[in-house]
C-alpha cells in the first residue's frame, strides 16, 4: 500500500475535514468506552445508528479506545477516539465509515475526466464533477478507489473479459514502457510492451489491477467489468521522499513471469551504478549481472552464460546496433538520457527473438513528453549530451539526443610525440517520433546514430559508425489482440586507413547492412491462453572488405571481396498457457531458415582433406539471388512455471538458438577491426541450446526478491581460428577456420532489494565454460583436442550493487565486483633462436591471471525539489577504482634486450575521480 | 599486413595512462617442464656447408631460471646426427662439431629444382623436417639510411621482377670503429717501474666492435601490384651511439620464404615480441615443419628452410651524419683525467691499478681510468677481415 509523506497528509486532512461538515454532523450516539477493544467501538456505533464500518483488522489489531462517557455526534467521536492511533476516518453519503492508518480516503470524487480516459464500448456516464480543490495526490487516491466500470451492465458479456489500454505519464504524456499490471490476489500479471500497451484477462467480474513501474508511483484501479474494454491509466512520477516504499516494475516479478533468466534494469537504477568517468552506462551495469561476465576492464562486449561475444543481439527500439560501444570500449554507445530501460534475456529468449546464440539484450528508448517541451543534459570529463523532447500538436510528440565527447584532451597527455598530432571523437544521435491515429493505429520512428574517429599522427586514420532508421506501425484490432509492422535499416561499417605517404598507403572499408520486416500479433485467447506469432526477414549485404591505395606513392593493389548477401527469415508462434493459477507454461517454436545468396563464386573443397588453396575440387559461379546455401532448423523455446506461494515458484525451461552471422576474430577483447561473415557454403550455423532450471522466492511483501538459477548449455560450430590466420581481406576464410563446439554450466544466485533507503542487488555465480575443436587435423587442433576453458571462463563472480538514500537529495552509491581471474596462455620455455630469448607457450588458457577486484563509490547530490523549478540538476562525484588495486588485465612477457620478462597490464590500476553535471528542464 | 598496429598501440597508450605495468612471476605447473627441442639454422644451397644448432629449451618454472634471470637458456644438444635429404636421395651426413649443440653439413652448391628435408637423431629418437622448396633471394635493391629525430635509420628496399619473393626476412651484421675518449701515449711498465713511450703496435685507443640482429625482421609485398619492399625499416641507431663515432658498417642478409614459413616468424615473432597489446592475438604455439617421428603431437621448435641469401654491405661514416646524432664526444661525459705529480706517480700507479697513463707535461702525468682510454675493454683491435676504409 502506498503511503504518503506527512506534508501531504496535512493538505488531505485538511480537505476531509472540509467536506465532513457537510453531512456528518445530525447523528449522534451516546457512548463510554474505558480500555476497550476497538470493535467494541464498532459494535456499539453499528448498533445505535445505521453506519457501518469498513477497516482492516491488521491496522485496528491491538486498538484500545477511550471515550468518556456522553452522546457524540459521530465526526467527534471518531476522532477523539482515533486520533491518538493514527488512524483516520471518512464518511461516505452512505452511512460508510472507513478506517484507514496514516491518512483518510476520499470518498468524493474530484475531477477524473483530466486523468483517466475510459474509453468503453458502452461510455459510462461520468460521475458530476463534485467542487472540490484540486490535489494530485488526493485526486490519484480517490481516483484508485473509484469503480471504473467497464462496458454496460445491460449489455454484459459472459465469460472471460479482457482489459487493455496505455500506461502513461501523468507528467509528460510519455508511455511508460514496460510497466506491469497484475491482478490483485490473483497470479495473473502482464508486462506492458515497449509503447506502453497492456492486454490483460480480468477473471472475475470485480476485479482490483495494480499498475507499477519503476519510478513512478504504483497505483490501482477498482474494476467492474461487464465486458472487456479499454482502460488508460495515468502514472505519477515518483518524487523522491523519505519514508515512501518505491513500488518498482520489477518487484515480485521474477516469481510470477514464466521466463527464466531475464533480467530488467530501469534507467534509473542504471544511473546509480558508479562507472568510470561517471558516464551512466547501460552495458556496464549489465555486467554487474549474474551470468554475465567480460574478459576485461577496458573490454568491449560481453559474454552471457559462457556466449562468445558475437552471440549477443543488441536491439535498440528493434534496430540491430552490431558496435554498441565508443571508443574502444570506454563507453556503451546508448546515450543515457535517451533510452528508459533495457532487459537482458539470457535464458529463456522470447520466440520473437532469434539469430544471435546467447542472449538478447532489448534497450528501450526514450519517448517524447506529451505535455510540454522538456529537456535533459550532462556535462562528464569526456562527454557532454543534450536531449530535448515534446509534444508536435496534440497527437505526435518527439524526442532528441545528441552526445559528443572532448577526449582530445586525454590523448595529450599521453607522454608520446606520436600522440601531438592525435584525436579521437565520437558522436551519437537519437530521434524518436511517436504518432498516434485515433485510438486504434499508431505510429512509431526510430531514428539512431554512433560515430567514432580516431587519427593517429598523420598517417593513420579509423573510424566506424552505426545507423539505423526504423518505423513501426502498431494497430489494435480489439482488446484481445493488437499487432506491430515494423520495418528498418540497420548498418555498420568502419574504415581503416594507414601508412599514408608510403608505397603501402592504403584504405579498407566494411560495410554490413541489413534491411528487415518483421510483424507480429500478440491475440489473447479467453483467459488461459496468451497467443503471439508472426514472421521476420532479414536481408543482409555485407562488403567484407575493400581496400584501396591512398596516397601517391602507394602501389597498394585495389583489392574487392565480393559482397555476401543472405536472407534470414523466421516463423514463430508461442502461446503463454495459465493451465491453472499455479501452472504456466511458454510453448514457443520459431522456425528459422537462412539462404546464402548469389552472385558469388565458391570454392568448393575435397571431401575428407583440410580445406586449402590446394584441395579446392570445383568452383560454381551463382547468379544474383541464386540461392548458394540453405539452412533451416526449428527452435524450441519452452519453459514452465509453478507457483508453490503467491511468494514462490520454480521454473524450469529448455531454448535452442541458431545464428547465421559470425564475428571473426583471434583476440581476446573485441577488435576495433573486427568483421562479421554470414554462414554460407562452408561456414556452418552456430547451434546452442540450453536447459534451466529455477527458484523464486520474495519476501518483505515483495520488497526482497530472491532467486537461484541453475543451466546447462551447449553450442556448436562456433568459430575458431588456425595459428597466424589473417582474417581481414581473406578471400577463403574456410580455410584458416576451426570449428569449435563448447559446453557452459554454472548456478546463480541473486538477492535484489529495489525498494526502501537501501536498495541493490548482490549476486553470486559459479560458472563455467569450455571449448574444444573438433574435426581439424591434428597440428590444428587446440590442446589436442581436450576441452579448455575459454577466454572468459571466471568460475567465482560476486558483484554487489548498492546504493543508499540519506534524504531527498544526497545518496550514496556502491559497486562492490570479485570474480576468479580469467584463463590466459603463459609462456612455460625460454629459448634462444633467431638472436633473442624467445617464449615457448603453454597449452591455450591453461593457467589464470589474478583474481580480479574492484569497488567503486559515487556520492549523488540532487538540487532541490521544487516541482516547478525552472530546472532541476544533480551532481555525481565519484571514485572508480576505490582501492586502487591493479587488476591485471593481462601477463605478458617480452622480450627485451635479450632477456624475457613478465609483466601484468592493468588497466585502471589506480583511483579515478570524476565529476558529472546533469540537468533537465 | 600489418593492420592498426599504431592505432592499437594508441589505445594502449591510453589505457596505460591510467593503466599500470607490473612485473610477474607466476607459478608453473610441473607437466610444463619438458625439454622442447629447438632447431635453428637453415640449408645453405650455395653451400659449402650448413649450420644447425640443436638445443633444449630451458623451462621457466626450472628452478635456476626463477632464481636467476635466465642468460643463457639453451642446453645444448650433443651427440646427435644430422642429414641433409634431397627427394631423390642424396644425403649429406653432419661431422661432429667443436662446439657443443653446433652441426655442421658439408654439401656442394645444391639444385635448387629439388626439395629437401632434415633428419635429426638423438639418442634412438628421430625427428624429421617436411620436403621444402629451394627459395632464392633475388639480389637486395638497395640498403640505405635516413636520419630521423632518434637516430639513424637502416632501412632495405628489393624487389623481384618475377614477383616470385612476397615474404622476405632480413638478419644483420653490424661492424664499428670506435676510439676512445682519451688517448694513451705512456705506458707503465710494473716490471720495473719505467714509463716509456707507446708504440705504435701498442695503440690502444681505436677498435673495432661486431653485432649480430636481434630481432626478427619481416616484410610482404602481398597486396601489392608489384613484388616490391620499399625502404622496410630493419634497424635504428640511436642517437649518440658509439656505432656513429667514427666508421660503421652493416651487412644486410635477406632470404625469401613460403607463406607457411613467414606465416610461422611473423607468430615466432609476435609471441616474443609485441604480446601484452590489448588487442593482441591471442599467443599459441605454431607448429614448425618438424616432428617427433612417432609422436607427431610432441613440440619442436624450428622451421627448416633450403635459401639462397643475398647479401649487401653499406658504410656510414660520422662525416656523413649531422653533427648532433654523431656521438664522438658523448662517450667522454664520464671521463676526466687527473695530474699526478712525477715524484708521486710510482705510488700512485702501484695502489691505482685501473689507472693508465695518458701523457706528461714537465710536473705532472696525466692519468685516467682504463675504461677512458683502453678500447680493447669492449672492442677488439684488429679490424674486421671484410673492413674498409674509405
Amino acid at each position: 500500500m502506498t503511503m504518503v509523506s506527512p506534508n501531504r497528509l496535512a493538505i488531505i486532512g485538511l480537505l476531509v475535514a472540509v467536506c465532513l461538515v457537510a453531512h456528518a454532523q445530525r447523528d449522534q450516539v451516546a457512548i463510554e468506552l474505558v480500555d476497550a477493544p476497538f470493535e467494541s467501538l464498532v459494535a456499539q456505533v453499528e448498533r445505535q445508528s445505521a453506519y457501518r464500518f469498513y477497516y482492516d483488522r491488521a491496522q485496528t489489531d491491538g486498538v484500545i479506545v477511550n471515550v468518556p462517557a456522553r452522546r457524540w455526534a459521530i465526526d467527534e467521536l471518531l476522532k477523539a477516539a482515533l486520533s491518538p492511533h493514527r488512524l483516520f476516518y471518512s464518511i461516505d453519503v452512505n452511512k460508510r465509515i472507513f478506517i484507514t492508518e496514516n491518512y483518510a480516503l476520499i470518498n468524493t470524487l474530484p475531477s477524473v475526466s483530466i486523468r483517466d480516459t475510459a474509453a468503453l464500448r458502452e461510455p459510462i456516464p461520468l460521475p458530476p464533477v463534485v467542487g472540490h480543490q484540486q490535489d494530485e495526490r488526493a485526486a490519484d487516491i480517490s481516483i484508485q478507489n473509484r469503480l471504473f466500470e467497464i462496458g454496460s451492465s445491460g449489455a454484459a458479456q459472459s465469460g472471460t473479459k479482457t482489459l487493455s489500454g496505455y500506461i502513461r505519464s501523468t507528467l509528460t504524456g510519455a508511455p511508460v514502457s514496460l510497466a506491469s499490471v497484475q491482478v490483485v490476489g490473483h497470479s495473473s500479471a502482464v508486462q506492458a510492451d515497449q509503447f506502453g500497451y497492456y492486454s490483460i484477462t480480468i477473471p472475475a467480474e470485480r476485479s482490483v489491477i495494480r499498475i507499477s513501474s519503476v519510478g513512478k508511483k504504483a497505483t490501482q484501479r477498482q474494476l467492474l467489468m461487464h465486458a472487456s474494454g479499454r482502460l488508460d491509466i495515468q502514472l505519477d512520477d515518483e518524487v523522491y521522499a523519505l519514508k515512501e516504499v518505491i513500488v518498482s516494475a520489477e518487484q515480485g516479478s521474477q516469481v510470477r513471469r514464466t521466463q527464466l533468466g531475464v533480467e530488467r534494469l530501469s534507467i534509473q537504477t542504471i544511473k546509480q551504478v558508479p562507472v568510470v568517468f561517471g558516464e551512466a552506462d547501460v552495458v556496464r551495469v549489465v555486467l554487474t549481472l549474474p551470468g554475465v561476465q567480460t574478459v576485461g576492464e577496458a573490454a568491449s562486449g560481453f559474454n552471457v552464460r559462457g556466449g562468445a561475444t558475437d552471440q549477443n543481439l543488441v536491439l535498440f527500439n528493434d534496430a540491430t546496433v552490431y558496435n554498441p560501444a565508443h571508443f574502444f570500449g570506454f563507453f556503451s554507445a546508448f546515450n543515457p538520457d535517451a533510452i528508459s530501460g533495457v532487459e537482458l534475456y539470457k535464458g529463456s529468449v522470447p520466440p520473437k527473438f532469434g539469430g544471435r546464440l546467447s542472449s538478447v539484450l532489448d534497450v528501450a528508448a526514450k519517448t517524447g513528453n506529451r505535455n510540454k517541451v522538456s529537456g535533459a543534459g550532462g556535462i562528464g570529463p569526456l562527454t557532454g549530451r543534450l536531449s530535448l523532447d515534446g509534444p508536435i500538436g496534440e497527437k505526435t510528440s518527439f524526442f532528441v539526443a545528441g552526445r559528443s565527447t572532448y577526449s582530445d584532451w586525454l590523448l595529450r597527455l599521453i607522454p608520446d610525440e606520436g600522440y601531438k598530432n592525435s584525436g579521437a571523437s565520437f558522436y551519437d544521435a537519437n530521434v524518436q517520433l511517436n504518432h498516434e491515429f485515433g485510438d486504434k493505429d499508431a505510429l512509431y520512428l526510430t531514428g539512431y546514430i554512433s560515430n567514432d574517429r580516431f587519427a593517429f599522427d598523420t598517417t593513420s586514420r579509423y573510424g566506424y559508425e552505426n545507423l539505423n532508421l526504423n518505423l513501426k506501425w502498431k494497430r489494435i484490432f480489439s482488446t484481445e489482440a493488437y499487432g506491430m509492422v515494423t520495418v528498418g535499416y540497420d548498418g555498420y561499417r568502419f574504415n581503416v586507413s594507414e601508412n599514408l605517404n608510403k608505397v603501402n598507403g592504403y584504405r579498407l572499408d566494411y560495410a554490413i547492412g541489413q534491411t528487415f520486416v518483421r510483424a507480429d500479433v500478440n491475440h489473447r485467447l479467453g483467459r488461459r491462453h496468451n497467443l503471439t506469432y508472426g514472421l521476420q526477414a532479414i536481408h543482409y549485404r555485407l562488403t567484407p572488405g575493400n581496400r584501396i591505395p591512398v596516397g601517391e606513392r602507394s602501389l597498394i593493389d585495389p583489392a574487392y571481396l565480393a559482397a555476401e548477401q543472405g536472407v534470414e527469415s523466421a516463423l514463430y508462434v508461442s502461446d503463454s498457457y495459465e493451465v491453472d493459477d499455479r501452472l504456466t507454461l511458454d510453448l514457443g517454436l520459431r522456425y528459422s531458415m537462412f539462404n546464402y545468396l548469389g552472385p558469388r563464386r565458391v570454392d568448393y573443397y575435397a571431401p575428407g582433406l583440410p580445406k586449402s588453396e590446394n584441395t579446392i575440387v570445383d568452383t560454381r559461379e551463382f547468379g544474383s539471388g541464386q540461392f548458394i546455401k540453405t539452412y533451416h532448423a526449428p527452435e524450441f523455446r519452452l519453459s514452465a512455471r509453478y507457483a508453490l506461494s503467491p511468494n514462490s515458484s520454480v521454473k524450469a525451461g529448455y531454448n535452442s538458438l541458431r545464428q547465421y552471422i559470425h564475428m571473426l576474430s583471434n583476440t581476446t577483447a573485441i577488435t576495433p577491426t573486427d568483421t562479421w561473415k554470414l554462414s554460407d557454403a562452408h561456414i556452418k550455423p552456430q547451434f546452442g541450446d540450453q536447459a534451466s532450471l529455477g527458484y523464486y522466492q520474495n519476501f518483505r511483501s515483495n520488497t526482497i526478491e530472491t532467486s537461484v538459477e541453475l543451466y546447462y548449455k551447449r553450442m556448436h560450430d562456433y568459430l575458431d581460428y588456425k595459428s597466424g590466420a589473417v582474417l581481414l581481406m581473406n578471400e577463403r576464410i574456410e580455410t584458416d577456420v576451426i570449428d569449435t563446439e563448447a559446453r557452459a554450466y554454472g548456478i546463480e544466485f541473486l538477492v535484489k532489494k529495489l525498494s526502501g533507503k537501501l536498495n541493490g542487488w548482490a549476486s553470486y555465480t559459479y560458472s563455467r565454460v569450455e571449448q574444444r575443436t573438433v574435426g581439424v587435423n591434428p597440428g590444428d587442433m587446440i590442446n589436442r583436442g581436450a576441452y579448455y576453458p575459454s577466454n572468459f571462463d571466471k568460475p567465482h563472480n560476486l558483484t554487489m550493487i548498492g546504493n543508499y538514500k540519506f534524504s531527498h537529495r544526497y545518496s550514496f552509491s556502491l559497486n562492490l565486483t570479485y570474480s576468479t581471474g580469467r584463463p590466459i596462455t603463459l609462456p612455460v620455455a625460454v629459448y634462444q633462436y633467431a638472436g633473442s630469448e624467445r617464449v615457448y607457450y603453454s597449452d591455450r588458457n591453461q593457467y589464470r591471471i589474478p583474481d580480479f577486484f574492484r569497488a567503486d563509490a559515487s556520492f549523488n547530490v540532487e538540487g532541490n525539489h521544487k516541482i516547478k523549478k525552472l530546472a532541476h540538476s544533480s551532481w555525481t562525484f565519484g571514485v572508480y577504482n576505490v582501492t586502487g588495486r591493479r587488476n591485471p588485465f593481462s601477463v605478458y612477457y617480452v622480450a627485451e634486450e635479450g632477456r624475457i620478462n613478465g609483466y601484468k597490464l592493468s588497466i585502471f590500476g589506480h583511483q579515478i575521480p570524476f565529476v558529472t553535471y546533469n540537468f533537465r528542464f | 599486413m600489418v593492420v592498426l598496429r599504431q592505432m592499437i598501440s594508441a589505445i594502449l597508450g591510453v589505457l596505460i595512462l591510467a593503466g599500470c605495468k607490473d612485473p610477474y612471476e607466476p607459478v608453473f605447473e610441473s607437466k610444463d617442464l619438458e625439454p622442447i627441442l629447438v632447431v635453428e639454422g637453415y640449408i645453405d644451397v650455395y653451400g659449402p656447408s650448413s649450420t644447425y644448432t640443436l638445443a633444449f629449451a630451458s623451462p621457466l618454472a626450472a628452478p635456476e631460471a626463477s632464481a636467476s634471470p635466465p642468460s643463457v637458456v639453451n642446453s645444448p644438444v650433443v651427440n646427435a646426427q644430422l642429414r641433409i635429404e634431397a627427394e631423390d636421395g642424396t644425403a649429406y651426413h653432419s661431422q661432429s662439431s667443436s662446439t657443443p649443440g653446433k652441426y655442421t653439413v658439408s654439401h656442394p652448391a645444391l639444385a635448387i629444382d629439388s626439395r629437401y628435408r632434415l633428419r635429426i637423431e638423438i639418442g634412438g629418437e628421430t625427428y624429421l623436417s617436411e620436403y621444402v622448396d629451394v627459395k632464392v633471394s633475388p639480389a637486395i635493391g638497395e640498403v640505405g639510411w635516413e636520419e630521423t629525430d632518434a637516430g639513424v635509420s637502416i632501412y632495405v628496399s628489393t624487389a623481384d621482377a618475377e614477383r616470385d619473393s612476397r615474404y622476405y626476412r632480413w638478419e644483420f651484421e653490424e661492424a664499428w670503429r670506435f676510439t676512445t675518449p682519451f688517448v694513451s701515449i705512456l705506458v707503465y711498465d710494473f716490471d720495473g717501474a719505467r714509463i716509456r713511450t707507446r708504440s705504435a703496435a701498442e695503440r690502444i685507443e681505436t677498435c673495432f666492435m661486431e653485432d649480430a640482429s636481434t630481432g626478427i625482421h619481416l616484410a610482404t609485398s602481398d597486396g601489392l601490384s608489384q613484388d616490391v619492399v620499399d625502404r622496410h625499416p630493419i634497424h635504428l641507431i640511436p642517437r649518440l651511439s658509439d656505432r656513429l663515432g667514427w666508421r660503421y658498417s652493416i651487412l644486410v642478409k635477406q632470404r625469401t620464404m613460403t607463406r607457411e614459413a613467414f606465416v610461422y616468424w611473423d607468430l615466432l615473432k609476435e609471441n616474443s615480441e609485441n604480446l601484452g597489446n590489448l588487442f593482441g592475438p591471442m599467443p599459441t604455439e605454431i607448429r614448425g615443419n618438424i616432428a617427433h617421428v612417432g609422436d607427431p603431437l610432441k613440440p619442436v621448435v624450428g622451421m627448416v628452410e633450403a635459401v639462397g641469401v643475398s647479401r649487401q654491405r653499406i658504410y656510414i661514416d660520422f662525416l656523413d651524419v649531422s653533427w648532433s646524432l654523431a656521438a664522438r664526444r658523448a662517450l667522454g661525459a664520464n671521463c676526466s683525467t687527473r695530474e699526478i705529480p712525477k715524484p708521486e706517480i710510482h705510488d700512485f700507479m702501484y695502489y691505482n691499478r685501473h689507472y693508465f697513463l695518458l701523457h706528461a707535461t714537465d710536473d705532472v702525468y696525466f692519468v685516467a681510468t682504463q675504461g677512458c682510454m683502453d678500447c680493447r675493454l669492449r672492442g677488439k683491435l684488429e679490424a674486421p677481415s671484410f673492413w674498409e676504409e674509405r
